[in-house]
């Protein structure tokens, strides 16, 4: 069931209506668990059953941690929790890539292996709730929150279903405390998360979903089309991934706000980034917050003495950040691209220091090659093998002309148009302007979008791309 | 929190501010016919192109789309005083609402022309489901189509002689393809984000001067399955009364009167299927309409054509293969003039000169 189609407005409708007609917070928190039951299992119930068992797990986990001192217990139980969620989630997602990748290495070697035949099921958001699960018993582990008394509370909270299949990654501590009262809702935050709503439904349906085929049509295959085509297409990609996922977290952010909850703001302008390091600041927020205080720190962070440690801590986070998003060796690449890229950065930052003087040239200049490096790099993402990023960056960088098929180029400008308009929408604080509006002004010109938006539809959904992931 | 009072009124304006935007829209997208649908889209590409040569045009589903040779049926009636150039104008999956408007599109193509037209035979199939299925609802096939006479042409095609389930059904597809159409569902995205057209359908239907006419390679082992599904069917068929509903007269009657100063002649046509052999339907000849007699030529009819149940002609169990197809066609031209042989008045021998406001009624 994804935000956009028909039956998740009537199950949400159903939900909404119940949900607010319910007096008693334990009650709500039961019926939010039951209808993420429903929603999950709308996919595949036999993965409800695993999401559940895995989610009881961790609870149990993280209130054997809690219930004692010995250092020895704690280790056991958090290492049995990450044993526990890092197995499903490498059978499940890296099974047939590290078997793949093993015969392919054997047969390097002149050995022969037979490649088993692997027919596993991807579960829906799997390396969302793995990681929020995790989340979960280290921060207990660390004894920065305390464990969730109720397994009905940690199961809402573990499958509370606007985040549950694609984010945000929601952090127990932000989460977990809202729970303890009643929510309330006024008109003001109904008003801004049906704006938001409407924001993220634009942006996945009326712009990714319309660019889809154009970039599917020259990233499947790239051979005959021209350089022109080839570098509107990374920029569509580009302009697509960020409104498809940016998308599903306005939705997921506005669906939670009108059962009351908060979720944390998942992206923040990240294509108006002015360097890679800020770049990591603004996408994908609660992942690279994750991976920074999960994986990152955990290996040492940044080291006061030894500047090579502290590259390689960055270098691993970001090559477990690339396999995080997909088993195949291109993610791999395009993490460890990121992190290069972060390295060069800081050392470039060393040799000339930053002075505020530089701003009106170093500004303009870093958000360049960052808008550019990561386009670059969203090619490597995108394309389904090595040769095809190959053929498809040399096109961007103008080292191959390329053929002579293309796709209409006045599209190029689609992606610039959109991020001027981002830049002036938050110059201009549009969102605060519109929750300001009274709320007759607000439906009148809420209902005149949804005719824009209906009109734009691409008539055939797509899933959103963060569903892979 | 928000009361009932405060409540209503935002929601009226919220209905008022889709509508006129909608409204808006609706006449700044223009003709919703020229937008990209698919298949669809490929035969109107056809029947510009036709434009000054054809003369006739057959409509429909797949069943027509596969089993309809234009070549054939024209080299039938190229001795007759009506000889034709047709085209196949028919679509897979497609509906009586589909047929409609292809139809009308080529009727008011034929009236745009400025050299007149000899007798324009326009075969449509009787059978075709009256919508889409389920899965084209949300579609542009089914939502560009869905204007109010649209909506209300298929509303004609339920009787009460139909279950409760199929009227319902074909009753809430056509209101809310309607709905979808006057919201102008994804008809601004097909006018800034065009689909190109499938140039190797068009190739592929155009080759060898198939005016429409899909062919395709029958898969390996469908033979067999043919055969035995043919050696599996009852040794007589069952026969039921097929039914002719008000929106099958509507259609008819609306062509002709879409260009009076023509001779627009509509005739019904059924393309048979295997599972004849099991339940045959069995229709009048001819359909009364306001205008006159329509014929309806049943090739459906294994106790009539028995030669076109041979399995070699087959490209499954519902479309005729190419040869099939020829076959198919070339029986249906002989049906015609047999039926206008018949129907015939003195004062002419064709199935408009035999409309006359006695001729064909019950």
């Amino acid at each position: 069931m994804l935000f956009v189609e028909p039956r998740f407005f009537l199950f949400f409708a159903v939900v909404l209506t119940v949900y607010w007609s319910l007096r008693s917070n334990a009650s709500r928190k039961l019926f939010l668990l039951l209808a993420s039951i429903v929603f999950y299992s709308a996919w595949d119930w036999r993965f409800c059953a695993m999401l559940l068992a895995l989610a009881s797990a961790d609870w149990f986990f993280a209130l054997r941690i809690a219930h004692t001192e010995h250092p020895l217990t704690r280790k056991r139980f958090v290492s049995a929790s990450l044993a526990m969620n890092l197995s499903v989630l490498a059978y499940f997602k890296y099974a047939h890539f590290f078997f793949s990748s093993t015969v392919a290495l054997a047969a390097r070697m002149h050995l022969q292996l037979t490649d088993p035949t692997l027919r596993i099921l991807l579960p829906v958001g799997i390396s969302f709730f793995t990681f929020q699960s995790l989340s979960y018993t280290i921060d207990v582990y660390r004894r920065e929150i305390p464990p969730v008394p109720h397994l009905r509370d940690y199961l809402m909270f573990a499958t509370f279903f606007p985040q549950l299949v694609a984010g945000p990654i929601v952090r127990p501590k932000y989460f977990v405390p809202q729970m303890a009262s009643a929510r309330t809702l006024t008109p003001a935050e109904i008003q801004h998360a049906l704006y938001l709503f409407l924001l993220g439904y634009i942006k996945k349906t009326c712009i990714a979903d319309n660019l889809s085929p154009y970039v599917d049509r020259v990233f499947d295959h790239p051979a005959p089309y021209s350089a022109a085509s080839s570098i509107t297409a990374a920029w569509l990609y580009a302009t697509q991934i960020f409104c498809d996922f940016s998308g599903y977290s306005d939705m997921a952010i506005a669906v939670a706000a009108l059962l009351g909850y908060k979720l944390v703001l998942n992206f923040d302008a990240p294509y108006l980034a002015t360097s890679i390091q800020d770049f990591w600041r603004r996408w994908h927020i609660s992942l690279s917050t994750w991976i920074r205080d999960y994986i990152y720190l955990s290996l040492g962070g940044r080291s006061a003495t030894n500047r090579l440690l502290t590259y390689r801590n960055i270098l691993l986070t970001m090559l477990a950040g690339g396999l995080w998003h997909g088993a195949a060796w291109t993610f791999v690449a395009w993490g460890g691209l990121h992190g290069a890229a972060q390295i060069i950065q800081q050392e470039f930052r060393r040799a000339v220091p930053v002075q505020e003087t530089q701003d009106h040239w170093r500004k303009p200049l870093g958000w360049f090659l960052t808008i550019n490096f990561v386009c670059l790099c969203w090619i490597l993402f995108r394309a389904p093998d090595f040769p095809t990023a190959l053929l498809m960056s040399k096109r961007y960088l103008f080292l191959d002309r390329g053929g002579t098929e293309t796709i209409p180029l006045r599209l190029a400008a689609i992606g610039p148009a959109l991020l001027c308009a981002q830049a002036m929408m938050r110059r201009l604080r549009v969102d605060d302007r519109i929750c300001a509006l009274s709320l007759n002004r607000f439906a009148l010109a809420y209902g005149a979008a949804w005719a824009l938006v209906l009109s734009l539809l691409p008539l055939g959904y797509r899933p959103f791309l963060y569903f892979q992931f | 929190m928000l009361t009932k009072t405060r409540i209503v009124r935002p929601i009226a304006l919220f209905a008022l501010g889709f509508a006129t935007i909608a409204t808006a829209l609706h006449l700044a997208v223009g003709p919703t016919l020229a937008l990209h649908a698919d298949m669809r889209s490929e035969k109107l590409r056809l029947l510009a192109d036709s434009r000054g040569h054809a003369t006739s045009a057959a409509f429909g589903s797949s069943h027509i789309h596969y089993g309809f040779d234009p070549r054939a049926f024209d080299a039938a009636l190229a001795t007759t005083p009506q000889a034709t150039h047709t085209i196949n104008l028919a679509v897979a999956g497609g509906s009586q609402s589909e047929q409609r408007a292809l139809a009308l599109a080529f009727v008011h193509q034929l009236a745009a022309a400025p050299k007149p037209q000899p007798t324009t035979l326009i075969l449509l199939e009787l059978t075709a489901g009256a919508n889409f299925t389920r899965e084209h609802l949300v579609h542009p096939r089914a939502i560009d189509l869905y204007d109010w006479p649209t909506t209300r042409f298929v509303l004609h095609l339920t009787s009460p002689k139909m279950s409760l389930a199929q009227r319902t059904g074909r009753t809430a597809f056509a209101l809310i393809a309607f709905t979808l159409h006057s919201a102008n569902v994804g008809m601004l995205s097909s006018r800034l984000f065009p689909a190109p057209l499938d140039t190797n359908q068009l190739t592929a239907e155009t080759i060898a001067d198939r005016r429409g006419l899909l062919v395709e390679e029958r898969r390996p082992g469908v033979l067999d399955q043919l055969r035995d599904l043919e050696q599996r069917m009852p040794p007589h068929p069952t026969i039921t009364r097929g039914e002719l509903l008000p929106g099958n007269r509507d259609l008819a009657e609306e062509l002709i009167q879409a260009d009076p100063s023509r001779s627009i002649e509509p005739v019904y046509i059924i393309l048979p299927k295997i599972s004849d052999l099991a339940h045959e339907t069995i229709y009048s000849d001819s359909l009364p309409t306001s205008e006159g007699p329509i014929p309806i030529l049943n090739l459906a009819r294994p106790d009539l054509y028995p030669q076109l149940y041979a399995p070699e002609l087959w490209l499954d169990d519902a479309h005729l293969a190419e040869p099939g197809a020829r076959l198919a066609s070339t029986l249906l031209a002989q049906s015609l003039i047999s039926w206008q042989a018949t129907h015939a008045n003195p004062q002419a021998a064709s199935p408009q000169a035999a409309r006359s406001p006695e001729a064909g009624k019950p």
